[in-house]
């Protein structure tokens, strides 16, 4: 059974629907966007408990605005993407965080022929490097790469040309690349 | 020559990584869901509420109140219980009775032209002197 009843349903539909006093679209709109902004928070803020209160906020901020939501302007997901980086933010500038040395080291033995683990391994080592970026980077590298969203998406969520896209995951992808590269051993990656 | 180990990752590599966190990516918990439909539903409940009454039935004014600042306070009231009381006069007072009415009160004579012969009483009230 689909979780999602209305799959068929824009976002921008639903957000009308919830408006206009219908229960069942707050629950799709939930289950559609609360994994994206939940996994997008984590990426950006690599904690938790701090993403699950973002997600909150930025879902609490989206029901508020929905009875003055004006189909056509911009995409939910656009604007969501947009509140939650905004919320990121303001929690990096307010919460130090951690030191990557208090992030509990990967393993030096030989990874484990469990493709799980090692996928576990990776994503922890790739928030960890990305932690390490400047915010911006972080942002576009994860909004391109991970999330999968095209260049001019991310120029509007970003507020910023496609260019500068273009030049900021360039960046990111380099210095991840760079901080990555020592760890391909205890990672899975094997050379020669 | 340079360690293989140590030098920057390929595109390909560096795409596993990207895979790999979107299949490790942390999924919602049912608590995190539960509060997120509470706030929905909260804000939901909140928007189609009834608004409050602007006024408690003590504020309420009374008609009296509000004719009486119509009219311009006590002094507009008196005014209209005096117009009143006049119409009323009138209206008890046949034609020929009005005339020795308006006699006692002028002390003067008084003539009644009728202009709609009849019960009607249309006409006017002349003074001489």
């Amino acid at each position: 059974m689909a979780l999602d009843a209305m799959s068929e349903v824009s976002d921008e539909a639903l957000l009308v629907l919830y408006a206009n006093g219908d229960a069942g679209a707050a629950r799709s709109l939930t289950v559609r966007l609360a994994p994206r902004i939940l996994a997008h928070a984590y990426r950006l803020l690599n904690d938790r408990a701090e993403a699950e209160d973002v997600t909150q906020e930025a879902l609490m901020r989206l029901w508020k605005i929905a009875p003055e939501w004006r189909q056509g302007e911009a995409k939910v997901t656009t604007w969501l993407y947009r509140v939650t980086a905004n919320l990121c933010t303001d929690r990096l500038r307010k919460v130090k965080m951690k030191d990557i040395d208090d992030v509990p080291e990967m393993s030096d033995g030989a990874p484990s022929a469990d493709e799980g683990l090692i996928d576990k391994a990776r994503a922890t080592a790739l928030n960890e490097a990305l932690a390490e970026l400047p915010e911006r980077q972080r942002q576009a590298v994860v909004l391109r790469h991970i999330e999968g969203l095209q260049n001019p998406e991310i120029a509007e969520i970003m507020d910023i040309s496609v260019e500068a896209v273009e030049s900021l995951t360039a960046r990111g992808k380099r210095a991840l690349a760079t901080a990555l590269s020592g760890r391909r051993a205890e990672l899975g990656f094997y050379h020669g | 020559m340079a360690d293989p180990r140590k030098s920057e990752l390929t595109e390909a590599e560096l795409d596993r990584f990207f895979k790999a966190s979107d299949v490790e990516a942390p999924l919602p918990s049912g608590d995190l869901m539960a509060r997120i439909l509470s706030n929905a539903d909260a804000q939901q409940a909140q928007a189609f509420a009834p608004p409050p009454p602007s006024t408690t039935p003590s504020e309420a004014r009374s008609v009296f109140a509000g004719l009486k600042e119509t009219l311009g306070g006590w002094a507009g009231l008196s005014g209209l219980g005096a117009a009143v009381a006049t119409g009323l006069v009138i209206g008890i007072f046949p034609p020929a009775q009005l005339v020795t009415y308006a006699e006692v009160l002028t002390g003067g004579q008084a003539y009644f032209s009728d202009y709609v012969p009849g019960d009607a009483g249309l006409g006017t009230v002349t003074f001489d002197g």
